[in-house]
């Protein structure tokens, strides 16, 4: 039996999928030996017959070759390369506008780059990394879940530790940082801050390591979610930013337990879950906000998301102006005084990375602004059917969640640039588009690309255990 | 003679999707029912019925499932939903 698999499995190069193939047939030809020793034939005639029956490896193996290829999504990896590239021009073009002369310079070690340099910098690390993502199997990622996760929170933690230090130590009188080993720690942990986000694929695999447990493994997820959540909110007023992770984590927590990784009660546990995560916190920051027990900036913000805001009126200024292509011009006392949106760019919005999508609009015209969201969505929407087809639980959760950070991430851009929403102390951006995570966005697309990849190679569970070899040989 | 092969792949295809209509099963137990009915056209290729399984689940006709029975784990066929609502 073991001789015919092995020839099969040969045929097959695809090494991913070696496993559930041979999983497959063994069980098959083990009943079929079982079901000839119940007719009457001893052990060894019954397993010749049944590997008889199988017919020839080497046919059958090449056969399953063509199934169990690896899946490349040529078509995605070539759009996003093109959003990046599109995405440079329009940084540049933007760059060369008299009103947005006053863009920043950034510096990366010895290079000197502007904005749009910086962004072109940026696609090309994103596109190395997407790339990076697809060769390394997601499994790997769940593999080291718990690891990796565990020392991003605690590398956060002690740059924010170091952060407070280094603000004691700062002499304001002189404008001057006095050198001290705070300065050295936060910036060796500095990486921990912009890959806060992966905690988001990372948490699928802690989960599943948590598959067939019950309400311990409930009650260790929720923890993760607590103390992620808390970490990520770090020391400079990133709620935004923490909410939206806890908001994936909680996706992803509710996807398991309909799954049954985790075996609780699901619809009261669900319930009980997303209310604990919703209710308790808005009654918390009602309170607090009636009794002024938040600090003045928070006060400000949670007035600002309801109420007028100097960025939300800004925004739907500019926009009034927008016309379908080109520049367009907005009025002033009924008409008498007319200002091309050019003008106004830099006054308004500066050069903030949250309204990227509004100086499209406003420079570019609407036109190309839909198209550019249009593209953008295509490749979430692509991220989210591709993880839904996969046989693969743990990839269907891992995809689920990292699309739902990007979806979550642009529709609240959105609901900035088009003056929704304020642009208050919160880094927004568009995926792909926005300097801001454009690294961040290509990594998740790549996580994507490698579900994609072993989507009909992978049975719908696999072991996720790190092994050593001596166990290995055990098993 | 690949007119010939693609004729038959379209009957064994036919075949499998009629069976798994009638309920879920898994590749020994599709073999095991079309030797009770005299249809079993894998006699002496059954492994044969596994491309066949694994082709049309890539496609998306057929979904799987890993479900225990008789003290195993085995991986069950059934047809997709669109495909269902088509017939």
């Amino acid at each position: 039996m073991e001789e015919y698999i092995k020839k099969l499995l040969e045929q097959v190069r695809f090494q991913k999928a070696h496993k559930a193939i041979g999983d497959e047939l063994r069980s098959h030809i083990e009943d079929q030996i079982e079901t000839n020793i119940s007719e009457g034939m001893d052990r060894e005639t019954a397993e010749k017959r049944a590997v008889e029956d199988m017919g020839d490896p080497v046919e059958t193996g090449i056969a399953l070759d063509k199934v169990h290829r690896p899946q490349v999504a040529w078509g995605v990896i070539v759009a996003a390369i093109g959003v990046g590239l599109f995405g440079a021009i329009i940084h540049f073009l933007l760059e060369k506008l008299p009103s947005s002369s006053d863009c920043g310079i950034n510096i990366i070690g010895n290079i000197t780059l502007d904005n749009a340099g910086y962004y072109l910098y940026n696609v090309v690390c994103g596109i190395v990394i997407m790339l990076g993502m697809y060769l390394i199997d997601y499994m790997m990622v769940a593999k080291y879940s718990k690891v990796v996760a565990a020392l991003l929170l605690i590398s956060y933690t002690i740059k924010n530790f170091a952060f407070y230090k280094r603000i004691e130590n700062f002499d304001p009188e002189y404008w001057n940082q006095i050198p001290s080993v705070y300065t050295s720690i936060e910036s060796f942990f500095s990486w921990s801050g912009p890959c806060i986000f992966l905690l988001v694929p990372l948490f699928a695999g802690i989960l599943y390591k948590y598959k067939g447990q019950k309400y311990k493994g409930l009650i260790k997820s929720l923890i993760w979610i607590i103390v992620s959540g808390l970490v990520a909110t770090g020391i400079n007023n990133q709620e935004f930013r923490a909410l939206v992770i806890v908001i994936c984590l909680l996706v992803e927590l509710t996807i398991a337990i309909e799954k049954e990784w985790i075996k609780v009660p699901k619809v009261q546990s669900i319930t009980a879950i997303w209310l604990l995560f919703t209710v308790i916190p808005i009654v918390l920051i009602r309170f607090m906000y009636d009794n002024k027990i938040l600090s003045l900036t928070k006060m400000n913000f949670v007035r600002s998301l309801f109420g007028p805001a100097t960025s939300k009126s800004r925004a739907k200024e500019l926009l009034s102006g927008v016309k379908t292509f080109g520049s367009g011009s907005v009025s002033y006392m009924g008409g008498k005084i007319t200002v091309s949106t050019l003008n106004l760019i830099s006054s308004r919005i500066g050069s903030g990375e949250c309204y990227m999508i509004t100086k499209v609009a406003v420079v570019f015209g609407g036109a190309l602004a839909f198209a550019i969201i249009t593209v953008v969505a295509a490749l979430i929407v692509f991220g989210f059917v591709s993880t839904a087809k996969t046989k693969n639980q743990l990839g269907m959760v891992m995809g689920s969640g990292c699309m739902l950070w990007l979806a979550i991430n642009a529709i609240l851009n959105m609901f900035i640039s088009f003056g929704m929403l304020p642009a208050y102390q919160y880094t927004s951006f568009f995926p792909f588009i926005s300097n801001h995570k454009v690294v961040a966005s290509y990594a998740l697309l790549g996580i994507i690309l490698s579900i994609y990849k072993y989507k009909d190679a992978y049975p719908q569970h696999i072991d996720i255990t790190i092994r050593t070899k001596s166990k290995d040989l055990e098993s | 003679m690949a007119e010939e092969l693609s004729h038959e792949n379209e009957n064994n295809e036919s075949l499998v999707l009629k069976l798994l209509s009638e309920k879920d099963m898994y590749g020994y137990e599709m073999i095991k029912t079309l030797r009770k009915r005299a249809q079993n056209v894998f006699e002496k290729k059954a492994g044969m019925i596994y491309p066949l399984l694994h082709g049309l689940e890539s496609d998306g006709t057929l979904n799987s499932y890993e479900q225990y029975c008789r003290g195993k784990m085995r991986k069950y066929y059934s047809i997709a939903k669109e495909e269902k609502q088509e017939e």
